[in-house]
């Protein structure tokens, strides 16, 4: 009796000293794969996800309400945009051509070209702050953004974020880094056949493809190798970046190597004159979905990029003394071309492109 | 009765006002008003912005450094303060705000870095109290703040300075970000007090010198603006642009 009794106290006790643990995030990963690196300031969770999706498909974040991360990031362009270059809240065109959110959370810097951008916090302050030109324009209309967010949805929603309902800038710019590390694509056709190691699932001509872009006579796999496609790769057991940017040739203005004072890639950050011209080589996973293609959009196709890398560099590019050693340009029948085509087109994941756990919130 | 009077005027005397340090912005011997356009190089020109931090500020006296004691308020924390000349406040003018009475018949100098220490200017701004989390002096591709920020307008044409730390960036991949920047462009100022009341001036004309402004948009140090940006930088190390009067 005494025991029933003291049983029944233990119950109480366990049921009423536990806390509720915040449920520890549940990556979906292939299995082997490492997690991606997550700032110790900002650990996933489902509930930062969750508002981080919310305010990423919301137009009240920019100052004139007229625009949202996703108008720029569409999930059917692998969350890039089919323009050359972006266009802020004001009309204004950018300079640089709309990322592809893809495998995010794994990249070694953020951006075409910066070595300073690690975390995807840093760089958001980018796209919501900058004023020339703005993209969400939000500086000036600081408060008044804030206050849209002060609802009693949205309330419930940090508070289950953060433990707190208060909206500020800061939250914002965690659960939107959140949302976007989140947005993960490990099942294309290439990852079918290589990791699950169905036969089926690459034609012959992507194999082939595949072949060439591993081969030392096309070097894709240099800087577009690894698990991700892209060497600026890191995950929870790897943090060391190696600063892989490249100058691909693409410009020489002045003979000597020299991109458009407009845009010089990483020269412009580093001020270091070995980083005139070099910007990041980015994931190539979905890159049939995400043209036009380089940090100005100014590739409109993947036939035009494999000729400019064939060529080694674009017009008076080829001789620019800058240039990767990688891109010595090499020597492509029409039918290796359409197998690397084919090749680059198996990266493509239609989960990951019509995932409902990315797309606009009901 | 008495003992009353007495205490009123001791809690009188311990609330009596603290003056301030008033800061003045001018062009040569001409203030200039934020309400009013002022003339350059024969054209007329309007303040879109005109705010610059100030921090490790110091007054020398007796041949000796002690910091210059500083209230916390929205333009204050910790010592830090934000200079917002382009926000008009008619009866608020602009000044540092002193948590104690300096008595500045003492005082033989002022010093000050215009700008944030580097510690404060890279971390996160979206944690920083007033006025570090303002963001229209966020730097984010530098990884930090604009430590001045003037931007005017003649008509159509555009011309800005903003001042920070640039090269920010670790030397290599194994060293931790935030090591000194390549240019840190801190500046630190000290004007002479010879022991007189006075206020900080802040001088357009000796910042401005040299430049063609009408010709050029001025220097944000990015890409290629660097003869604006190496005038400006000549100009700040090599002129009295900040006075006291």
């Amino acid at each position: 009796m005494a025991v029933k009794y003291a049983c029944l106290v233990c119950v109480i006790l366990t049921v009423g000293c536990s806390k509720p643990q915040p449920e520890s995030y549940h990556w979906q990963l292939p299995e082997g794969f490492p997690a991606p690196y997550v700032p110790n300031d900002n650990p996933m969770s489902v509930a930062k996800v969750t508002l981080g999706r919310q305010l990423f498909y919301d137009r009240n974040l920019s100052a004139d309400a007229t625009i949202a991360c996703a108008s720029c990031h569409l999930q059917a362009f692998a969350f890039a945009e089919p323009r050359a270059t972006s266009k802020g809240a004001t009309g204004e065109p950018l300079k640089r051509n709309a990322l592809a959110l893809v495998n995010v959370a794994y990249n070694g810097s953020l951006t075409w070209a910066h070595s300073g951008l690690i975390h995807i916090e840093q760089q958001l302050l980018i796209p919501l702050f900058s004023e020339s030109p703005p993209e969400m324009g939000i500086v000036g209309s600081e408060a008044k953004v804030l206050e849209r967010f002060n609802t009693s949805e949205y309330h419930l929603l940090f508070e289950q974020a953060f433990d707190a309902p208060e909206v500020s800038f800061d939250h914002i710019v965690k659960a939107l880094a959140s949302f976007v590390r989140s947005l993960l694509s490990f099942d294309s056709a290439f990852d079918k056949y290589a990791y699950q190691g169905l036969d089926d699932a690459m034609t012959d001509s992507a194999i082939r493809g595949m072949n060439l872009f591993f081969s030392e006579r096309l070097e894709c796999f240099h800087c577009h190798g690894g698990f991700n496609f892209t060497q600026s790769s890191k995950h929870e057991a790897q943090q060391l970046d190696l600063r892989p940017f490249h100058n691909i040739g693409l410009f020489n203005v002045d003979g000597e190597g020299a991109y458009p004072a407009v845009d010089r890639g990483l020269i412009d950050v580093s001020l270091a004159p070995r980083d005139m011209g070099r910007f990041r080589a980015p994931t190539l996973r979905n890159v049939a979905k995400s043209a036009p293609y380089m940090h100005d959009g100014s590739l409109a196709t993947l036939s035009d990029v494999i000729d400019v890398y064939a060529k080694g560099g674009r017009g008076e590019g080829v001789n620019s003394p800058l240039k990767s050693p990688f891109v010595k340009g090499f020597v492509l029948s029409s039918e290796e071309k359409q197998d690397l085509i084919a090749f680059l087109h198996s990266l493509t994941d239609e989960a990951f492109l019509t995932n409902p756990a990315f797309a606009p919130p009901e | 009765m008495v003992a009353a009077c007495v205490l009123f005027l001791t809690s009188c005397s311990r609330h009596q006002a603290i003056e301030p340090l008033l800061i003045q912005v001018q062009q040569g011997n001409n203030q200039v008003r934020c309400t009013a356009p002022f003339e350059h190089q024969g054209r007329i020109w309007q303040f879109d912005a005109l705010k610059w931090y100030m921090s490790n500020i110091e007054v020398e006296q007796a041949g000796r450094w002690r910091p210059l004691p500083l209230t916390n308020n929205s333009y204050q924390q910790d010592g830090i303060a934000l200079i917002e000349f382009d926000v008009c406040r008619p009866e608020q003018p602009l000044k540092l705000t002193l948590a104690a009475t300096v008595e500045w018949h003492n005082i033989s100098a002022l010093s000050f870095d215009l700008g944030l220490p580097f510690a404060i200017n890279h971390a996160n701004p979206l944690q920083q109290p007033a006025p570090i989390n303002r963001a229209d002096m966020f730097w984010s591709w530098q990884l930090g703040h604009k430590f001045l920020r003037l931007d005017m307008r003649s008509g159509d044409h555009n011309w800005g300075f903003h001042l920070g730390s640039i090269g920010c960036l670790s030397t290599s991949a194994v060293r931790a970000p935030h090591s000194a920047c390549k240019h840190p462009n801190l500046f630190r100022f000290e004007v002479a007090t010879a022991g007189r009341q006075g206020r900080l001036v802040f001088d357009l004309e000796p910042l401005l010198d040299g430049l063609n402004l009408a010709t050029d948009s001025g220097c944000r140090f990015h890409g290629k603006q660097a003869q604006s940006c190496a005038q400006l930088l000549a100009n700040l190390t090599e002129h009295a642009i900040f006075k006291w009067q």
